[in-house]
């Protein structure tokens, strides 16, 4: 999401709003599979550097994606035994598909997709919207 | 005489070049204090970032690990408050913040 540096800065940081990620599976089995590697990065406190580092490498991970997935663990410095060991045994994947289908049943369509305080904006948006937004939920 | 005195201008000539000797063999033994040091500064590194990460969750599921701040981190997220909810999501920020984002988004 290219508004996440400002929010982060001018929301996040100063304790005004929190960011909570959630899974869409909408394409297919690459999906599920970053979708996994950043869950077993957040098991050991990667979840959000992983997820950056995902975004940044999509090219690199349309050939042999778990060899890729195990790489950028490894550039972030995490205990990529544990982190092979999590994706290869799969113990997020049940979560995940709950999650998307969660995200499902609440009417998630496309994405991205953000609810701020339960308000919906759907598709990317320019920041001056976000900034309106998130300005009238904390009035 | 002279012999005698040539003699012993050779002797305090050669105890003259052993003494001067002795410091040219130090410099290889200076890195070795340097080595030390460098392995024992990393846990320190590491002790001190972890009260970030404990400090913000609700749930403290995610070990501690390796907390130090990497190259891929999202910008300004150093000391953010990081964690899952008890549903289990993964959330940036403080868990008492006004205003909650729930983004929902795919990789590829």
């Amino acid at each position: 999401m290219e508004n996440e540096p400002r929010l982060i800065e001018n929301y996040i940081k100063p304790g005004k709003v929190r960011l909570i990620y959630r899974h869409l599976l909408q394409l297919g089995d690459g999906s599920l599979r970053a979708a996994e590697a950043n869950e077993c990065a957040g098991d050991q406190g990667k979840f959000w550097e992983m997820r950056a580092l995902i975004y940044q490498s999509q090219s690199d991970l349309y050939t042999n994606i778990d060899a890729a997935l195990t790489k950028l663990a490894g550039s972030l410095k995490m205990d990529t035994t544990a982190f092979g060991q999590c994706l290869q045994a799969g113990t997020h994947r049940a979560e995940i598909e709950a999650d998307y289908d969660s995200a499902t049943k609440a009417g998630i369509r496309s994405r991205p997709v953000f609810d701020i305080n339960g308000k919906r904006l759907i598709g990317f948006q320019p920041y001056a919207l976000f900034r309106q937004q998130v300005d009238a939920a904390l009035k | 005489m002279v012999r005698l005195f040539r003699l012993m201008a050779a002797m305090a000539l050669f105890v003259l070049a052993a003494c001067t000797a002795q410091p040219v063999a130090r410099p290889t033994l200076a890195p070795e204090p340097t080595d030390i040091q460098a392995t024992v500064a990393p846990p320190t590194v590491a002790t001190a970032s972890q009260p970030t990460l404990s400090a913000a969750t609700d749930v403290p599921p995610i070990a501690a690990t390796n907390v130090a701040p990497s190259v891929a981190a999202p910008a300004g997220s150093d000391a953010i408050p990081i964690g899952r909810t008890p549903e289990g999501y993964n959330y940036l920020g403080s868990p008492n913040a006004p205003v909650t984002i729930i983004f929902y988004s795919d990789f590829f």
